[in-house]
């Protein structure tokens, strides 16, 4: 259906809306689209004058409107700013055409591919919680670049495909509740279930950051009832709410150098359980190559040793590599340490039937 | 939450106009999708567009923006021509994806490719939006599989280019190492791992193929033709991945007390059966032998296969060379 256009259906043109209420929305365009083709900052007073149905009288209900305007403007990204008068100019609002703009970036084709291919794994990571934010990112990059992305006009799509159930609904409620104490720095309460210890607890976490590992999300912070930095896995949330006191204050501080990435384990040999053991592991080819690129850049160094290879790298958890390790059966012979080969052995012993521990 | 939402609205607004000026005639599904929308909200978003303007709101000054046989056009920008710069979560949530892929570990193309596009939208920002991504990307990070990043970039290439590719791929399923000539169609990362779309000419269908298992890739020079209808990679590579629910082939594991506590949380309850001594069934169809050794055997001996027999005879067969191999060292 082809909407009425201006000018052909007589759009009003004396001023804005003989309605009583309209669209937010179009009053802030309206604003942005004044301050984007004003010659000199506009006074407030302007502003009220221009939208009369909007401010009214000018009195304290439209200041408070205006100034929560201001503030959606600056949220959307709207460089607002003001000018003090002197005797050269006039006072005023006025929004910088330059800042506004998204600057010239001269990104080469493959770090625009490099920003699609890892915007896209984190969309495909599900309930990522900036998700839009992204996706308008990865847009504006294009439209600026002028060059568009294969699979560039899906990201939308995609992101539309994972809101299905509820389980993914209260995981995106949490990761975004989480996502904005971390941002204002405020701590949270939260009801936690420890898998291990079989038991649920509440406390207090200063939430230093969101990591994503193969699909499932981990909150760490400073845990209150530890006193430690704690990693906790979004799926034992059973209860979360942020402190409601002094929302304008942040509660704690994040550590000097603090990176989330540092302190979640990728694969489990990485959680620190004990001193770092050198692990040497002789894989017969082609599972080699495989087995090297699945370790990623773990793998210290890789030995030729005939057809097989033999890779090395440190582990905290010898208890947490058994699984690969065994997941790799007869292509892959434990070579160091000795407590992994015994471990090792132990459990083909078992899968052999022969019991035996 | 209304905030939030006028913002967004106003974020979309402030893009889909310039978009539009660029793209004239863009169809308005395209639209939608590129903004995430349905055309019921975008409809809404136009009809909102149309009345926005600057004092005194004579048509000169009107955003002139309409949408005629399915397709939108803007004739009056009204200084809307250029897309907003980044904002503050704009820049931090292409930080969490993209960072990961610039540690300080990680080398080769890829790597180097997105410490450059960091760098660069970094330098872009105000000084205050500066320091305030510095913070926060270091405290969210989507972290996924490392060890393919050559293969990455070169893929993509091939990709948009439409040029076919030469692999060496080592199946995990019928483990064994074939070659055969690919049409990559697409790169989908799923629960942190990378997968290539592609169709095979050797299998001639669409396959999804392991990253980590591509021993050689090399790009040629065929260009060849888009595939006829339109495939969503992401939603094909979640298909082929699921596991089905029911099928010709049962496999039936048992998981003993200790594992079983695990197994009751990974797996719907739909595939689990009790034992009634604290033991769990689990079962599994058509999925590759290959496949149901390794999960077993992961499992150190806290699980057996109960069915089929046979393959539980493969596996302590396996199991006994295994422990021979141990015993007499190397």
């Amino acid at each position: 259906m082809p909407g009425p256009r201006p000018g052909t259906t007589g759009n009003s043109l004396a001023g804005k809306g003989n309605r009583q209420r309209r669209d937010r929305a179009e009053r802030l365009l309206d604003l942005v689209t004044l301050l984007l083709n004003a010659t000199r900052p506009v006074s407030r007073e302007e502003i009220f004058a221009a939208f009369p149905d909007d401010y009214q009288d000018g009195g304290a209900a439209a200041e408070r409107m205006f100034e929560r305007d201001k503030a959606d403007l600056l949220a959307a990204g709207v460089p607002l700013e003001y000018q003090r008068g002197d005797e050269f100019d006039s006072e005023g609002y006025f929004v910088d055409r330059q800042r506004y703009a998204m600057p010239e970036l001269d990104l080469a084709p493959e770090e625009l591919a490099m920003l699609f291919m890892t915007g896209a794994a984190a969309l495909d990571a599900g309930s990522f919680p900036l998700s839009r934010a992204l996706i308008m990112a990865l847009n504006k990059i294009t439209l600026a670049a002028g060059r568009d992305m294969a699979g560039a006009a899906m990201l939308g799509r995609q992101h539309g495909v994972d809101t299905a159930g509820t389980a993914a609904l209260r995981l995106q409620e949490r990761l975004k509740l989480l996502h904005e104490a971390i941002a204002a720095r405020k701590k949270v309460m939260m009801a936690y279930y420890s898998f291990w210890r079989g038991e649920q607890t509440r406390r207090w976490v200063d939430p230093y950051g969101l990591c994503c590992v193969h699909g499932s999300w981990f909150l760490v912070g400073r845990c209150h009832l530890r006193d430690a930095i704690r990693v906790f896995h979004l799926d034992r949330i059973t209860g979360l709410e942020k402190n409601p006191l002094n929302p304008q204050q942040a509660d704690f501080q994040v550590p000097e150098g603090f990176r989330v990435r540092d302190h979640v384990a990728r694969h489990p040999w990485q959680i620190r359980a004990h001193e770092p053991l050198t692990v040497r592991l002789r894989f017969l080819p082609p599972v080699a190559e495989v087995a090297a690129k699945e370790l990623g850049p773990l793998v210290e160094r890789v030995e030729e040793d005939g057809p097989a290879r033999v890779l090395q790298l440190q582990v905290t958890y010898l208890e947490g590599i058994l699984p690969t390790v065994l997941w790799y059966r007869q292509r892959v012979e434990v070579l160091e340490p000795e407590q992994l080969r015994q471990m090792t052995q132990a459990a083909w012993s078992r899968l052999a039937g022969r019991g035996g521990d | 939450m209304a905030r939030v939402a006028i913002q967004e609205r106003l974020r979309n607004a402030l893009f889909l106009v310039p978009y539009v000026v660029r793209n004239r005639g863009v169809s308005v599904s395209d639209l939608a999708q590129r903004l995430g929308m349905t055309r019921q909200q975008l409809g809404r978003e136009l009809a909102m567009l149309i009345m926005v303007g600057r004092p005194p709101f004579t048509p000169d000054l009107m955003l002139e923006i309409y949408e005629e046989e399915d397709r939108v056009y803007v004739d009056l920008n009204q200084s809307l021509d250029r897309p907003p710069a980044l904002n503050a979560f704009e820049v931090v949530a292409l930080a969490a994806a993209a960072g990961p892929y610039a540690d300080e570990r990680r080398h080769g193309d890829a790597a180097t490719a997105v410490r450059v596009a960091l760098e660069k939208i970094t330098r872009s920002l105000p000084e205050e939006l500066r320091d305030w991504m510095e913070r926060l990307s270091k405290q969210m990070a989507i972290l996924t599989e490392e060890g393919v990043d050559s293969y990455l970039t070169l893929l993509q290439r091939a990709i948009e280019e439409r040029l076919e590719v030469e692999l060496r791929y080592y199946s995990a399923s019928r483990d064994v190492v074939s070659e055969r000539t690919v049409r990559p169609y697409g790169l989908v990362n799923r629960n942190g791992l990378w997968y290539l779309v592609a169709w095979c000419t050797l299998r001639q269908q669409v396959l999804v193929f392991r990253l980590t298992r591509i021993l050689q890739a090399q790009v040629s020079e065929r260009i060849f033709d888009p595939p006829q209808e339109e495939l969503n990679c992401q939603q094909f590579v979640a298909e082929r991945l699921a596991i089905p629910e029911l099928g010709e082939n049962e496999y039936v594991i048992r998981f003993s007390p200790a594992a079983a506590r695990w197994i009751r949380q990974k797996w719907p309850a739909e595939r689990l059966q009790e034992t009634g001594d604290g033991s769990l069934d689990l079962a599994l169809y058509d999925v590759s032998e290959e496949f149901v050794l390794s999960f077993v055997a992961s499992y150190a001996g806290e699980a057996r296969i109960v069915e089929p027999a046979n393959l539980a005879a493969r596996l302590a067969e396996e199991a006994g060379q295994m422990l021979d191999l141990y015993q007499t060292g190397s």
